[in-house]
C-alpha cells in the first residue's frame, strides 16, 4: 500500500482553463462585496467579536479573584466590628485607631485590665 | 518588518484578512490557490466536469461573501471544501429531482464548446468513466490524493475519516481503477 508507487497520474482530468474561468467568474461575481467591505472600512464590531473569548476568560477569572476576596474578607471585617461593639465604654478615638477594646478602656479608667487579658495584649504572642 | 522571501506565497490567513477588507487581489490568489482541490472534491461527487465547475463557482462565491464566518483562517481549505460539497449534495439532488443523468454519468459538457472540448481528451474521458465505478469517498480521496496530491492527514481531515481509512480508500479505489483501465495505466513515474 506504498502510496507513491502506487500513484496514478490523474493530470488529464486537470483543466486549467476551468481554473482561470472560475477566478475570472468568482472574481466578479464578488466584486460588489468586496468594494463595500473597502468603503466600509474596518468595523469595530467583527474586532470585538474576534477579541470576545479573550475578553470572556479574563472576566471571568477576574470573577473568581472577587470572589475569593470577599470570601476570605468577610469574617476579618465581621470580627473587627464584634471588638468594637464589646469595647462599649472606649473612646471614639481609640476606636477610630483601632486600639483593642482592653487597652481602650485600660486608658480610659486607669484600671489595668485583668491578668487573664494579657494574653490577648500581647497580641497572642 | 516583513521577513518572507520575495515571491513567497502568502498564508492563507493573511488572503483572508486582506478580502476581509475589501482586497480583490487576495481573493483571486485565494481561488486560484485552492481551485483544483475544489474541483476535484466537487468533480468527485458530481462526475462531470461542468457541473464541477459551475458547482466551484458557487461554493467560492459563498466563501467570499461570508468570509467573516470562516473562523479558522489558516484552515480556509477546509472550511471551503465543506462548503464545496455541500453544494455538490444539493446540486446533485436537484439534478435528480429534475431526472437529469444520474450521479455517474460522464461527462456531460456540450460537443460544441471548443474550449471544453479541447480541455478533455480522450485520456480524460476513459479516466471519468472509471472513476464512476468507485464510491463517492473513493473518488474523493484519491482525486485530492492524486490529482492534487494532498497527504492522507489532510484527506482525512477534510472528509472527517481517519487516515487509516482514506489510506484504505486510496488503495481500493487505485485498484478499481487498474482494473477498469487496464494494466498499467495511468501509473504516475514522475516522482520517481
Amino acid at each position: 500500500m506504498n502510496d507513491d508507487r502506487d500513484r496514478f497520474d490523474l493530470s488529464a482530468l486537470d483543466d486549467p482553463a476551468a481554473r482561470l474561468r472560475t477566478v475570472n467568474a468568482v472574481t466578479a461575481r464578488v466584486d460588489r462585496v468586496l468594494r463595500a467591505r473597502r468603503e466600509r472600512g474596518p468595523q469595530v464590531w467583527l474586532a470585538l467579536a474576534r477579541w470576545r473569548v479573550p475578553v470572556l476568560a479574563g472576566a471571568t477569572l477576574v470573577a473568581i479573584a472577587s470572589l475569593v476576596v470577599i470570601v476570605r474578607v468577610q469574617p476579618v471585617v465581621a470580627a473587627r466590628r464584634t471588638d468594637a461593639a464589646s469595647a462599649g465604654s472606649a473612646s471614639t478615638l481609640a476606636q477610630a485607631a483601632g486600639v483593642p477594646a482592653s487597652v481602650a478602656n485600660w486608658v480610659e479608667t486607669g484600671t489595668p485590665p485583668p491578668a487573664a487579658n494579657a494574653f490577648d495584649l500581647s497580641g497572642g504572642r | 518588518m516583513d521577513m518572507r522571501e520575495p515571491g513567497a506565497l502568502r498564508p492563507d490567513e493573511e488572503l483572508v484578512a486582506a478580502i476581509r477588507a475589501g482586497d480583490s487581489d487576495a481573493a483571486s490568489e485565494l481561488v486560484g490557490r485552492h481551485f483544483r482541490a475544489a474541483y476535484a472534491v466537487a468533480l468527485a461527487l458530481l462526475g462531470n466536469r461542468m457541473d464541477a465547475e459551475d458547482v466551484c463557482q458557487d461554493a467560492f462565491v459563498r466563501a467570499l461573501e461570508r468570509i467573516d464566518e470562516c473562523r479558522q483562517p489558516d484552515r480556509f481549505v477546509f472550511w471551503l471544501l465543506q462548503i464545496v460539497r455541500n453544494r455538490s449534495h444539493n446540486a446533485r439532488d436537484y439534478r435528480r429531482v429534475r431526472s437529469g443523468p444520474s450521479l455517474d454519468d460522464v461527462d456531460a459538457a456540450g460537443p460544441d464548446d471548443p474550449v471544453r472540448s479541447a480541455a478533455r481528451g480522450e485520456l480524460g474521458e476513459r479516466l471519468l468513466a472509471a472513476l464512476a465505478v468507485l464510491t463517492p469517498v473513493q473518488r474523493e480521496v484519491v482525486l485530492l490524493k492524486d490529482l492534487e496530491g494532498w497527504d492522507h492527514r489532510a484527506i482525512a481531515h477534510a472528509l472527517g475519516i481517519s487516515e487509516g481509512m482514506s489510506r484504505q480508500h486510496a488503495f481500493n479505489a487505485r485498484r478499481a481503477l487498474r482494473e477498469a483501465l487496464g494494466p498499467g495505466a495511468l501509473e504516475d513515474h514522475s516522482h520517481e
